[in-house]
């Protein structure tokens, strides 16, 4: 093993001397094939990338299992699904580790660990993006379904409410997710009725507003206008 | 090449999937707490209402807390005109939404203007100044108007320039308030954009009163002037349901429905068109022909609207009932804007609408 090392190192320094050995000749230089190391940055980038695509493709599991009716599938696609988003997150803890100060990995280390059903874990690590930039309307908004998924709704109102301002687009996918929160609840015996009865209310008053004040927004003002 | 492509993929993947774009945020950062907007720029932190955008600021003159406060001051100063007893707040009363109450709005030698005070409140945000120009396009280009206008006279300080430089240059308080909010003097800001200010500031005494600075100052204090905090935020953007009462809430259904279709020229989040923020304007600024004479006419903002009567730029209608039947009619004019349509509003239906109105009353403001 010592020899064949010894033989290896032997053939790359040839390898990097010969074109010293060219340049020094005059001759035409060949281009150098070496790479440079990537910085963390790039490396957390990478990680991030992958992490991306494998959600994508859980996502289409996960959408799957809601059109399947045959049970065996639905597990299936279900399986694939949490083994996506797994894979995802480790991709993207190792993304949020290599560059602590990207909050698009946090953002996702929170996505991927809800759709696990670690929601306290989610919860951190959106907390986390959100540190890193106030305000990020994808943060919010998957925080705001992860407060769902604890049934804290209180929270998860403020979520909706700090959307609207802002970004109309993700305020109401997070009225959409309300509304199946709300179904699920409603079909479950053990739910608190009155409470559900006050957020149904509560969601009804806010599709309300929002339906009828599309043109505050940037896109309704230039809708109106432009 | 290789560091390239990493950075190719990545925007590749970000872009892939809309639902997982982690685009940065838009210009709207809103602070923890209050849930305000917040921002800073330059020496200046912005306290804005939820839901209300960045505004726009020029770069050669960036907002600070000392130029806002010199601004402040010179808005209520008399001295800023030919008879020293007429200052910008003669026609832009903070209680009243800054405008005066009057029909049309009257100069300092007390000749008529042909037009009413427009509000001041949330101009920040405005595309285009005045009633009828849409190529004035900032606080400071639409100042000029009443400082130096002659005809009529509004302020009347054409020719005064330097004289009116050299008096705040001589008050030891405006100096050292001039140089605190102009550190770097007279080419602070840059070297001007050749407008008639910057043509008069080259008569002044050099140093930091110029009367660009003057011009500057007045224009970041009307930029602060943002009323966001009536019962209407309070419902929509606070989540306060009980905000509105059932008539307001009525109200607001008129407004943005077909049938009136109020909000379809009062749109955004300033009822009054399209809006410029620090990301750009969102379009041109919205010009209407309301019925009353053949020019079209800036679609002015409707927030405390209730304090803002006479109405219309000309100031024909005392009550805000008198501008719904105007606008319930309107469109049989061949000459009217094509967004306009006639309409029936029962009693109720109109006192549903006014209230509405009403609750777009920012009660605390008062140009703080």
């Amino acid at each position: 093993m010592k020899v064949r090392m010894q033989v290896l190192s032997a053939c790359l320094l040839v390898a990097t001397a010969v074109p010293a050995a060219w340049s020094n000749g005059g001759g035409p230089e060949p281009e150098m094939t070496q790479r440079r190391e990537q910085t963390p940055e790039e490396k957390a980038k990478s990680l991030y990338n992958d992490g991306v695509r494998n959600v994508t493709k859980a996502d289409k599991f996960q959408a799957s299992v809601a059109q399947l009716t045959d049970a065996g599938k639905k597990d299936r696609a279900t399986r694939e699904a949490q083994e996506y988003y797994a894979s995802a997150l480790k991709r993207f803890q190792q993304a949020a580790q290599t560059n602590p100060e990207m909050p698009e990995a946090w953002n996702y280390v929170g996505y991927t660990n809800r759709h696990l059903g670690n929601y306290d874990a989610a919860l951190s690590a959106y907390a986390q993006a959100l540190t890193l930039r106030p305000g990020y309307p994808d943060a919010l908004e998957y925080r705001g379904e992860a407060f769902l998924g604890l049934n804290r709704i209180a929270d998860a109102k403020q979520a909706y409410l700090d959307l609207f301002a802002g970004n109309r687009q993700l305020a109401d996918k997070l009225l959409v997710a309300m509304k199946g929160w709300l179904d699920t609840q409603k079909a479950s015996a053990s739910a608190d009725a009155t409470a559900v009865g006050e957020f149904d209310k509560w969601i009804q008053e806010r599709s309300t507003i929002a339906g009828q004040t599309a043109a505050l927004t940037r896109d309704g003002a230039a809708a109106s206008w432009n | 090449m290789w560091a390239a492509a990493v950075v190719l993929i990545w925007h590749g993947a970000m872009a892939s999937d809309a639902n997982h774009t982690s685009q940065p945020p838009g210009g709207i950062e809103r602070a923890g707490k209050s849930g305000a907007a917040a921002g800073h720029s330059a020496d200046y932190e912005w306290h804005l209402p939820r839901g209300f955008p960045m505004p726009a600021v020029p770069p050669d003159n960036p907002m600070s807390s000392d130029k806002v406060a010199l601004g402040r001051r010179l808005f209520f100063e008399p001295r800023l005109s030919v008879t020293g007893r007429y200052s910008c707040a003669s026609c832009h009363e903070p209680e009243r939404a800054f405008t005066d109450g009057r029909a049309l709005a009257v100069g300092a030698t007390g000749q008529p203007l042909s037009r009413g005070a427009m509000s001041l409140i949330n101009a920040a945000y405005n595309v285009s100044f005045g009633w009828t120009k849409r190529e004035v396009v900032s606080l400071e280009q639409q100042m000029l108007e009443p400082l130096l206008n002659e005809h009529p006279v509004e302020l009347g300080l054409k020719g005064r320039e330097a004289a009116v430089c050299n008096m705040l240059a001589a008050d030891l308080e405006y100096h050292a308030e001039f140089v605190q909010a102009f550190p770097r003097g007279a080419s602070v800001d840059g070297a001007g954009d050749g407008t008639r200010a910057n043509v008069a500031a080259d008569a002044s005494a050099a140093g930091p009163v110029t009367f660009d600075n003057l011009v500057k100052a007045i224009a970041a204090f009307e930029r602060t002037l943002i009323a966001g905090d009536s019962p209407f935020d309070h419902y929509v953007f606070q989540g306060e349901h009980e905000a509105l009462s059932a008539r307001q809430k009525r109200g607001m259904e008129i407004f943005y429905s077909p049938r009136a279709g109020c909000g379809s020229c009062h749109s955004g989040f300033n009822f009054n068109g399209n809006w410029r923020d620090s990301q750009g304007a969102t379009g041109e600024s919205a010009f209407a022909n309301n019925g009353v004479g053949d020019q079209p006419m800036r679609v002015p903002t409707l927030r405390n609207i209730v304090l803002t009567a006479p109405y219309m730029h000309d100031g024909r209608f005392k009550t805000l009932s008198a501008v719904l039947d105007h606008y319930a009619q309107v469109a049989r004019q061949p000459s009217s804007d094509p967004k306009l349509r006639t309409f029936d509003l029962s009693p109720d239906d109109r006192a549903d609408l006014i209230a509405f109105l009403d609750a777009l009353t920012d009660s605390q403001f008062s140009g703080r």
